[in-house]
């Protein structure tokens, strides 16, 4: 077997093995998402740690070593240098321009979830800010799943199957990742036809594009703390429309994924700039 | 710049503190999950206080831990700031090293900021991760308020961190260890002694209302709650951009010593 592919495989078998052994302990202790305390949730997003550490397990155990920077690296460096700062700048800045634009396709279609804001303007006005600084400042969980994901496994799919391929398959590795969370309520609940494997296909996709974007970021700066905090800040809800999203409406799960839409555009964008250098640079070779 | 930061991480004994550190932190949480809140009824550590409210005493006790921890890492941050700029005065041969090594003042005075910025983000990120499976197992009550109460308090403290560090990191690298110290101790009696002037020759009559006065403070404290907590979480971002000003003034001075 290609030492790559071995490679993979025993970082894909550690990561959803100690992810998948805390989720399933949650799941058989009788959890799920939606009825379990705050505190509870925020135990088991610890879960977002264990790429990071079958990450530094695969490295200790097929000798690869733990260089920060450079080729074949844990990818841990800052650069900003070349005007890459303007990605790290937009890795805080895409999540809420497409949450925003994505709950805005909710409001279009189920305006009923809406009304009038609980909070003052001033609230609503810095809320983005706040989102990034949280984001940013509380980055930890985000940068476990991107020293795993994108710190090891995409260079390595990138290098078995080229980029495209690698983009989608990665994408799906990382929905199904998500499987067990998804089957008890997390992102979409489980009052929805179809539950759950709808929502582990619509999870899939929603990495898909998450991930090109992400995938993107990491390329550009050769570093995963830009897709790190931009993970952060996503999952930071930073969309100012949430503040005027009801309690308790149940959304229909189409229009959910509806308003996936502009990050999946967002996901195109990159997914065509990266086909498009990497023609470049196979032109520059030749 | 990397060698730079590991020296650094050298000089601070960095390697002996993770060891500890990891290890207690580990311990806390093992602990914890051994003796989850709900095991003080059995074990008979369930107090009443005057007012008759039950308190989860196993609850309260790993609490305590987690603000010790919370404590110590604050500290270690001023310590480290200290310690950094010590290990390069402390011995000719270090200073005549690095020194001799083909990096500028900028490179140098930025290692020293990088390095205080991975190790408060290493510290925030150990806090909450333990403060995290603490909250997990311990029953709702006082407790349970203490670590949520915390948690809230995260980025704040963050901010101090780093308006710590803005001030002391140039005051130790421009001027060493012990002239860092001796200015520090200055104007903090400085801060003291206008304090004192205030209160000695300024117009303090609102105080003699005190009571109206924290009233007054409290009600529209109550009436804000949100926004200020919110606008709290913003001073990491004005913190910032006082170490980023903090940094190029310290390069400036840097360099000019040099010269």
């Amino acid at each position: 077997m290609n030492i790559t592919k071995k490679r993979l495989l025993i970082y894909l078998g550690l990561s959803f093995g100690m992810a998948w052994l805390i989720f399933l302990i949650f799941i058989f202790t009788g959890h799920t998402w939606t009825g379990s305390s705050p505190e509870m949730l925020s135990l088991v997003s610890l879960g977002m740690l264990t790429p990071a550490i079958a990450h530094v397990i695969t490295r200790k155990i097929t000798n690869e070593g733990f260089r920060l920077t450079g080729e074949n690296s844990m990818m841990l460096g800052i650069d900003l240098k070349g005007r890459k700062w303007v990605f790290f700048l937009l890795a805080v800045i895409l999540p809420i321009v497409y949450a925003t634009l994505g709950d805005a396709v909710i409001w279009l279609m189920c305006p009923e979830a809406f009304g009038e804001a609980e909070v003052s303007s001033f609230v609503v006005i810095i809320y983005p800010l706040l989102a990034i600084v949280q984001g940013v400042v509380l980055s930890f969980a985000a940068l476990g799943e991107e020293l795993g994901w994108r710190g090891y496994m995409m260079p390595k799919l990138i290098e078995l199957m080229g980029m495209p391929k690698a983009i989608i398959v990665g994408g799906i590795i990382w929905g199904l990742w998500h499987a067990p969370l998804t089957c008890v309520g997390h992102d979409f609940g489980m009052d929805y036809p179809g539950f759950p494997y709808v929502g582990i296909i619509l999870m899939c996709i929603m990495c898909t594009a998450l991930g090109t974007v992400l995938t993107y970021v990491t390329i550009k700066t050769n570093s995963i703390w830009p897709a790190a905090f931009m993970h952060a800040v996503n999952n930071s809800m930073p969309s100012v429309l949430l503040l005027f999203m009801k309690q308790n409406v149940e959304i229909p799960l189409w229009i959910l994924a509806l308003s996936y839409i502009p990050l999946i555009i967002l996901a195109i964008l990159c997914f065509r700039m990266m086909i498009k250098g990497k023609s470049i640079t196979k032109e520059n070779t030749h | 710049m990397g060698g730079l930061m590991y020296k650094d991480f050298v000089a601070i004994k960095g390697k002996r503190i993770c060891i500890i550190l990891l290890s207690v932190i580990a311990l806390l949480c093992i602990m914890r999950v051994i003796f989850p809140g709900s095991m003080a009824e059995g074990m008979d550590f369930v107090l009443k206080d005057d007012a008759g409210t039950e308190i989860n005493g196993l609850d309260i006790m790993f609490v305590t831990a987690y603000y010790s921890i919370v404590l110590t890492m604050v500290c270690f941050i001023d310590i480290w700031c200290a310690r950094l700029s010590e290990a390069d005065a402390s011995s000719a041969r270090i200073r005549n090293y690095v020194s001799s090594l083909p990096v500028s003042a900028n490179s140098y005075v930025a290692s020293k900021y990088v390095f205080i910025t991975i190790a408060t983000y290493v510290l925030i990120s150990l806090l909450s991760i333990t403060g995290i499976v603490l909250a997990a197992f311990t029953e709702p009550g006082r407790g349970l308020d203490l670590i949520r109460m915390c948690e809230v308090l995260m980025l704040p403290v963050t901010s101090l961190l780093i308006l710590v560090a803005s001030v002391e990191l140039p005051l130790y690298i421009l001027l060493g260890r012990e002239k860092g110290n001796l200015t520090k101790v200055a104007i903090a009696l400085l801060l003291v002694f206008v304090l004192i002037g205030f209160m000695l020759f300024a117009d303090i009559s609102w105080l003699s209302e005190k009571t109206e006065f924290l009233v007054r403070f409290i009600n529209w404290y109550m009436k804000y709650q949100t926004e200020i907590t919110l606008a709290s979480y913003l001073s990491t971002v004005v913190d910032l951009f006082i170490f980023y000003l903090s940094y190029r003034i310290t390069v400036f001075f840097k360099a000019r010593q040099e010269a």
